[in-house]
């Protein structure tokens, strides 16, 4: 393992891994709750994630460069706890692979590929996150970068074009739920803030690890802000009554841009950047969940086996275990659950018990690289 | 090994290719209007449909040359299951992308089956919500059968005609299947839809008619449709729908006509208004007294026509006009309200106005909201500035007065 990423690498890769999902889930569970309110959810919501990604960006500053996670706890105070957190981890990361996938191809199918069988999306799909997990986290970084890079003007551009169809009063009347409310409809983007714990993976693949605290706060603040607009495009647009009823508000809007009658339909163009993005943060998970199970347990023989093993596990499971596309309960209520132990309280706890046990003690270092 | 490798990813891309949704364009019936009917308790749906080969090659139609459009229905229980009746007797599938208006007859909005309607919109990606929505006396599927002169696609001139009439007259709205949407789920649930008729005698709806200078009916934009609770509640005239229009704040640009001096019935002046904007403030009283609105309404114009003898150099007389088209602006808005008033039917926004404003005493008024509405006292000023005379500072008329005078 050689470390590669610089923290700009790093701070996309924290937006990618929770941009894509959160995008499309946010508006319509926020609005939800709190209708005209989103936005005040989301602020609030977004910094209790700045706390958040401090926390564990401190916690994953204390990684070696070089040093997978698993390993490093392994050589700490904790490292009695390291088989089970590695492993945990891994299925967690499996977990939101899997569940994002079905998601993804949820999606593709609804809005454009609608006779396609599913399991042939998926199957493609996996072979794509087989390949970037072989390749290493290196090339998904780089791509993640420029992915960002490009985001940046696509989405300026969008709020211009619709700019003339928005009427800001849909924000009136302000706090108009009360703040218990308010707090309640900032948990679900919060499970999807706290997303930003995969810097715990990330951090020993930095060429400077101690960066990681500012890469995942910069991260964080990336997301709230592309959310927040997306929100607030959403009811400027819409108003709160409608986003409400629609599954993916965020891909509506862009389907509303019309410059005369030379500039329409152009939620293609949306949607395929889209889908590189929802690429990134798959094959990000796909790759946490291999790395973690080879440096958690060992394996003494090359990645390519075990990633043909999980990529077959990955496609069959996402391919059989959905009966049903509309998983709203699973993808919001449990999902935010499963979301706010793996990505906060597991490894808060593991940064409580490390700090409590004195930290890292001294070692023999080493490098699986 | 490697040629193995490289033979598995060659058979791989095979998977890419999307085989199972590509779509041939010869095997799509590209609608170009919808009407949507309503008879008893089954649906009636009406495409007009275009014939490609037509399209492409005959910009100009020549007299007895094909149509390029061709207009069928079919009748089901559903929406979706009626559209899907026409597998039955068409050859290709019928294809909603590039749909450009929906029709609904006068029937299906008093039965209340819009929300039916606006589901399957939004419900499929298929169906855009960008699609312009009119509503029309009697079956819409006449409207489809109708033919334009100057569009070749009618559902396209359709569009087209009730866009430039929203950019230069903007009496009536462009409505939308999102808007009608937002305006249904709004704090009053009321929503409008401008209507479309065939003005005039015959329908035209074979090539040989169109083959003249005159044709011996048109479409043509009429009145707005008042829907309460997604109901047809009443029309508005072209001249009260400019009224509401100004209070929707949705006035871009129009031409109002005048006297020449206040009180003169003959109008013999005309401005085109630029530059609207109106600005609503509600004043709650107390408890029982029906609510004020306070509307200021903000404009600028030039002077396209007169045949009065005032002298337009004159400031007084440019005031006069002013404060003329002022009195005219009021008098237009005050009609338009006072008719959606009685419909009680809010479709100016004062609901999400109110709520926006004093959300605690809206959640206390809403329940009986149309019969507050029914007793709103409105107050509108009006500031019109007339910013240019044209071309010319003197009427014709008093030009030649002038001349027999010297």
């Amino acid at each position: 393992m050689t470390p590669s990423l610089t923290k700009a690498q790093c701070t996309a890769l924290v937006v990618m891994v929770i941009s894509p999902t959160a995008l499309l889930i946010v508006p319509k569970t926020v609005m939800g709750y709190v209708a005209q309110d989103a936005w005040i959810s989301l602020i609030l919501s977004a910094c209790a994630a700045f706390i958040a990604a401090w926390m564990l960006g401190r916690f994953a500053a204390e990684a070696k460069s070089g040093v997978p996670f698993p390993k490093w706890l392994n050589e700490s105070s904790v490292r009695y706890l390291s088989p089970v957190a590695g492993l945990l981890l891994a299925a967690y990361y499996y977990s939101v692979a899997s569940t994002s996938l079905h998601e993804f191809t949820t999606f593709i199918s609804v809005e454009v590929l609608g006779t396609t069988p599913k399991i042939v999306l998926k199957g493609v799909a996996v072979l794509v996150l087989m390949y970037a997990a072989a390749k290493g986290i290196a090339p998904i970084a780089r791509i993640s970068f420029l992915v960002l890079a490009a985001s940046g003007p696509l989405f300026l551009l969008s709020t211009l074009l619709l700019l003339n169809i928005m009427n800001w009063h849909k924000i009136l009347p302000i706090a108009d739920h009360a703040w218990n409310r308010i707090l309640l409809g900032g948990i679900t983007p919060l499970g999807w803030f706290s997303e930003v714990a995969i810097v715990l993976l990330l951090a020993p693949h930095m060429l400077r690890p101690k960066e990681v605290t500012s890469s995942a706060v910069w991260g964080v603040a990336l997301v709230g802000i592309e959310l927040t607009v997306t929100v607030l495009q959403a009811l400027f647009v819409f108003g709160p009554n409608l986003v409400q009823s629609m599954e993916y508000s965020s891909f509506e809007l862009v389907g509303l841009i019309e410059v005369g009658n030379f500039i329409e339909r152009v939620e293609a163009f949306f949607f395929a950047f889209w889908m590189m993005t929802a690429f990134l943060k798959l094959s990000l998970f796909f790759y946490g969940a291999i790395h973690l199970l080879e440096t958690t347990l060992k394996l003494p023989f090359s990645r390519s086996p075990l990633l043909v093993a999980m990529g077959m596990l990955l496609w069959l499971d996402t391919a059989f275990s959905w009966p049903h596309d509309m998983n709203q309960d699973l993808t919001t209520n449990t999902n935010t659950v499963v979301l706010l132990v793996f990505n906060l309280a597991l490894p808060i706890a593991l940064a409580a018990l490390y700090w409590l046990a004195g930290g890292t003690k001294p070692s023999k270092g080493g490098s699986d690289a | 090994m490697k040629q193995g490798v490289k033979l598995l990813a060659l058979l791989l891309l095979l998977s890419l290719t999307g085989c199972w949704d590509r779509t041939e364009l010869n095997e799509l019936s590209i609608t170009s209007a919808t009407a949507i009917d309503r008879k008893d308790d089954r649906w009636i749906v009406s495409y007009q449909v275009l014939i490609p080969s037509v399209v492409s090659g005959a910009m100009g139609m020549k007299g007895g040359a094909q149509l390029p459009i061709t207009v069928y229905s079919t009748e089901g229980p559903t929406i979706r299951e009626t559209i899907y009746q026409s597998t039955l007797e068409s050859p290709r599938t019928l294809f909603f992308s590039h749909n450009r208006v929906v029709i609904i007859g006068e029937e299906l909005a008093k039965s209340g089956g819009l929300e039916e309607l606006i589901d399957v919109y939004f419900r499929n990606s298929d169906s855009r919500e960008t699609v312009a929505v009119l509503i029309t006396k009697g079956e819409g599927r006449r409207i489809l059968e109708q033919l334009m002169q100057i569009q070749i696609i009618p559902g396209d001139g359709i569009r087209e005609t009730i866009r430039t009439e929203r950019k230069d007259f903007s009496a009536l709205p462009f409505i939308n299947m999102y808007k009608l949407a937002m305006e249904m789920t709004s704090e009053a649930k009321n929503a409008v839809i401008p209507e479309i008729y065939i003005s005039g005698g015959a329908p035209v709806t074979s090539a040989d008619q169109m083959n003249k200078t005159t044709m011996t009916s048109k479409l043509k934009l009429g009145r707005l449709a008042v829907l309460r609770e997604g109901r047809l509640a009443g029309w508005l005239e072209i001249k009260q729908a400019l009224g509401a229009n100004f209070l929707r704040n949705q006035v871009k640009s129009t031409v109002m006509s005048l006297g020449c001096g206040k009180g003169e019935s003959s109008k013999e002046s005309a401005i085109k208004i630029i530059n609207a904007s109106t600005r609503v403030k509600p004043v709650l009283q107390g408890e029982g007294e029906p609510i004020r609105m306070k509307v200021d309404i903000k404009a600028e114009g030039t002077l396209l026509e007169t045949n009065c003898k005032a002298d337009l150099d004159k400031p007084d007389t440019i005031k006069g006009i002013e404060k003329q088209l002022e009195g005219e602006i009021s008098e237009v808005v005050r009609n338009g309200f006072e008719e959606t008033q009685k419909l009680k039917a809010d479709i100016v926004g004062f609901a999400d106005l109110i709520h926006r404003k004093h959300p605690k005493q809206w959640k206390k008024m809403k329940a009986d909201w149309p019969e507050r509405y029914s007793q709103i006292q409105l107050e509108t000023k009006v500031d019109f500035t007339l910013k240019r005379l044209g071309l010319t500072s003197k009427s014709f008329k008093k030009m030649i007065e002038e001349g027999d005078d010297s």
